[in-house]
Formats: C-alpha cells, structure tokens, sequence
C-alpha cells in the first residue's frame, strides 16, 4: 500500500511551523476573546485548559497518527481502512473547498484594510464604511447588490499566492512559505500586544477578558463553549492535519508534535486576546465609553472595532498607519497559512485517488474558488457568507468531527492510534486517549450537533428567509455529503496506489 | 478619560495561570523536542 512519489516535510520544523499555521487564522483574532468574554472572563479558562488537553491533544494526535501509518490524504486514509469509509476522506475535504470561497475573500478584505491604514481611510464613523461604502450591503442574501471592485482585486491576489505556494508541493511550497509566516506572525503579534499593553485603559479591558466569574463554570453551555472553541480553532476533523501527517518521514514524533500544534495555537489565541482587549480596553477609557460600546462581535472587531481605535492612538498619525498595516498584515498571513492547508486537503486527496498533476489539480481547485469567492464579493457576500459558514461549522465539521471519533475510536481503534502514535515519539500516551477519543469527544461533539439541530429548527438562522436557509444553508451542507458519497464510488486511477489489507505492524513497515 | 483602576486581582491571578500553563507548556514540550534531536 504505498504511493511511491509522495512528498516529504524537510524538517520537524517546517512540519511544526505548517500545522501551527494552519491552525492559526482569523478566527483566532477575534472568536476566543470574545468567547473568554461572554463565557466567564477569565473562568473560561479552566474549561478551555480543560477542553484543549481532552479533545484538541487527544484528537490532534489521532489525525497525526491516522495519516502518518495510512500514508494518504483523509480519503485515502479511510479509503484503507475500508472502501465503505472513502465517503469520509472526501465528506472532509468538502469542507476546506467550501470554505476557502468565503475564507479568501475575508483575507482579501485584510489585504483592502491593509492599503486603507495608509490613509486611514475608514475616516471618523468605521462602522459606516465597513458596512456601507466598503462591503455595500445589500437587503438580503438574494439581493446581489453589485460588485466590490477592491475585494474582487484582493481575491484575485489571494487566489494568485494559494496557487503559487501550493503548485510548488509541501516541501518546496507550504513548508518554505510556513517557515516564514509563522515566526514573522508570531512576531507581529507580539508587538501588537506589547503596544496594546502599554496603552492608558488597556487595564480596564484586561479586566472584561480576565477577571473570572466563577459561577459560570457550573453552566454546561459554557464547557461546550470550550470544546467548541478548541475544537473549530484547531483545524481538525477537515482533511488537514491528516493530509500533513501523511507526508512525514517514517520515523517522525507524533505525540509531542500534537502537544506542540495546539499549544501554540492556544497561545496565540491568548496572545490575540490580551492585544484585542487592551487595545479595546484604550478606546473606551479614550472615547469615556463604557467597554460594550467598543466590543464588537465576529469580523467586526477587526474591521470596525480595530480601526476605530488605531485613529485614537496616543502617536503622529504615520505611527497609527503603520501600527494598522502591521495588524492588517498580521491577519493577512494569518489567513494566507490556513487557506493553503485547506488547498492542500483537497489537492492531497484528489491527488492520491486520481492520475493528475499537482500542477493541474491546483490550477483546477484555485480556478473554482476563485469563481465562488467572487460571489462573496458583491454586497450580498456577507449574508451568504454567515449563512453558509454556520451550516458548514453546525451540520459539517461539529458532525465530521463525531463521524470521526466514533469510527477511528471503534473501527479503526486507539490501540492503533496509540501503538502508531508512540512508536518514535518523544514521550508516550496511554489510556488517556482512550476515554478522551471513545467516550468524552464523541459526547460533547454529539451533544453540540443534537443541540444545534434543536436550534435551527426553532426559528430560520439570524432571521433569513428560509429560501436562503434551503439554498445556501442545507443545500450545501446536505450537498458536501452526497458529493462525497458520489466521489467515493469512483474508481481509483492512480497508477502508484495499490490496496493490500491493513495488517498491523505491516503498514509503514 | 473616564477613570478606571488597574487590573483587578482576580484577572491577574487568571492572567498568570493562563501564561504559565500555556506558554510554560508550550516551552515544555518544545525543549523536550529539541532535546530529542539533539540526542538524535
């Protein structure tokens, strides 16, 4: 069972620096502040800690695991386990195609606010120019509203550098370009929040992210709050980590790498925090407004909370543009390193099932989401976008995640996780995965799903109409799944693939 | 400017605990890599 041209990762490094971008992206900036926030301020914490060592470790290391010993992209990878499995490897890798075409054109709009701190163009009222003469949001998702010339020209450059980076492979491609976003972001970022630290007032919104109402920790919502968090900001359960772990030499780390991934990922997610609330905390001591008149929800720190507060640091006005260019730019590379992985799901799997260039698949993947990004460059683009992207987290990746869980935990089992997973690690794991991957993931993650489901059908999402609902909403999360189910009955044609069983000890030897 | 007080000691007793468990783990399990590849 072998693919005999497969790519490797130079160094340990390069594989650390990849999965730590990939990890690392948008959400990290502006989703676990303002979960700590909502969720019992710095209470949250014990969850989140909770969460991240039994569901962001345990399954971090079963995806290494899993795609190191099948050696294969998520389809080929469950494609081994067994042909009824394929439809799996392909239901995940659905997921990134999906979300890249909206993913993109977010970066795009850093890209355009990135060029907008050079003049602070957002002027005295951000939130006007956010919604109004930049995005131009129209009535409704069915009401296209007219192009956006300046997020249609940043998603033609993020298509170009997602092209440019993945044609050239994991070596030549993700890995160079990873051992140079990653440092650099983790750089910038510090120096935001040192900057943001020492601003007058970044006390006051240290206090809204950190000090800690215990009374929440009793609330179950709040620990689902957690796993969610780890969960979604770990890029687990879409084809990524499997697709990386597949191309690592043979005598690799798996369980240490995990902790490393996710620890540095949490990290940043705690770094963002202090520089969000600190800067945050500055503009509501400057404007002598109470905190939850600057906290803003989702994208809206960023392009409306963020900009209005670089206007009002205490520097010359060359200073603030260039403190915006650097967070711009921040969010930029953060979102380019996971883009790429998401690429890189879908190439690996296509490329491990079919006879076709990786110059070719790439050109292919990139053609098409830049095609679906442009749909979320007109004014209807962020209605689609928060309609798309909640059914694709709720009923595609929080589901994939259970499917997951339950057939590698029972199917393919955690003895082959942990025998694989220890065989040239650092330090090893035992029964702890066990209970973390069989009982307590598939718990939570099911719990999550059944209570979405129970949500959605209380009243349409965020007021849509329900034709928007069906189109946008079910129609794509219902069509990922039959799309898998098609592509997984196709046949194989690449000619370096061969299927023998899974024999333990056999696979990787 | 509204007054305000520094940071309130609950959210600096949270603000430690989140710094030595993430960052003290993550420098943990980074120097046990690099001391495997140095043996290495």
């Amino acid at each position: 069972m072998e693919n005999l041209e497969r790519d490797q990762w130079r160094s340990r490094a390069g594989f650390i620096f990849s999965t730590v971008g990939a990890a690392v992206g948008l959400g990290n900036f502006w989703r676990f502040p303002f979960m700590a926030y909502k969720n019992g301020g710095g209470a949250f914490l014990i969850p989140y800690f909770f969460a991240l060592l039994t569901a962001g470790v345990p399954l971090m290391i079963m995806e290494f695991s899993f795609g190191h010993r099948m050696k294969g992209g998520a389809t080929l990878s469950f494609a081994k386990l067994g042909k009824k499995w394929e439809f799996i490897g392909w239901w995940q890798t659905m997921v990134p195609l999906i979300v890249m075409c909206y993913y993109s054109t977010i970066i795009a709009w850093s890209l355009n606010y990135l060029v907008f701190s050079f003049t602070q163009a957002w002027g005295t009222d951000p939130n006007a120019f956010f919604g109004g003469k930049f995005l131009g949001v129209s009535s409704g998702p069915w009401d296209l509203g007219g192009f956006r010339w300046t997020i249609a020209l940043g998603v033609v450059v993020v298509w170009l550098l997602n092209y440019f980076i993945t044609r050239n492979g994991i070596s030549g491609g993700i890995e160079k370009a990873c051992r140079i976003i990653t440092p650099l972001l983790a750089v910038l970022m510090v120096i935001i929040t040192i900057r943001g630290l020492t601003l007058p007032g970044a006390a006051y919104g240290l206090n809204w992210f950190l000090k800690p109402d215990f009374s929440k920790i009793m609330d179950p919502q709040v620990w689902i709050a957690a796993y969610g968090q780890v969960f979604f900001s770990t890029t687990l359960a879409v084809g990524v980590m499997i697709a990386y772990a597949s191309y690592l030499p043979e005598k690799s780390d798996i369980v240490n790498n995990s902790f490393i991934t996710v620890f540095s990922n949490s990290s940043f997610d705690f770094l963002a925090g202090l520089a969000v609330f600190s800067i945050l905390g500055y503009a509501a001591v400057a404007s002598n407004v109470p905190f939850e008149k600057v906290a803003a929800n989702g994208a809206g720190v960023a392009f409306v909370a963020f900009p209005k507060a670089i206007s009002m640091l205490p520097m010359p006005r060359i200073f603030q543009s260039i403190f915006g260019i650097m967070f711009f730019f921040s969010l930029f590379i953060a979102g380019i390193s996971s883009s790429i992985s998401m690429l890189e799901s879908f190439a690996t799997a296509a490329l491990d099932k079919y006879d076709i260039s990786r110059k070719e698949i790439i050109k292919r993947i990139s053609i098409g989401g830049f095609i679906g990004s442009m749909f979320i460059a007109t004014g209807a683009g962020v209605h689609i976008l928060d309609i798309v992207d909640h059914f694709v987290s709720s009923y595609g990746i929080a589901l994939l995640g259970l499917v997951e869980a339950l057939v590698l935990g029972y199917v393919y089992g955690t003895d082959r996780i942990k025998q694989h997973a220890n065989l040239y690690s650092d330090f090893r794991i035992g029964w702890w995965l066990d209970f973390c991957v069989k009982y307590l993931t598939p718990l939570m993650l099911g719990y999550m799903f059944i209570q979405n489901l129970i949500n959605e059908f209380k009243a349409p999402y965020a007021g849509y109409p329900m034709s928007a609902i069906i189109c946008l909403g079910w129609s794509v999360a219902v069509g990922m799944l039959i799309v898998a189910l098609y592509l997984s009955g196709r046949p194989w044609t690449n000619p370096h693939i061969c299927f023998n069983k899974i024999d333990d000890g056999a696979v990787n030897k | 400017m509204m007054n305000y007080t520094g940071m309130e000691p609950g959210a600096v007793v949270m603000l430690i605990f989140g710094l030595v468990l993430l960052y003290g783990g993550l420098a943990t399990f980074i120097s046990i890599a690099l001391k495997k590849e140095q043996l290495k």
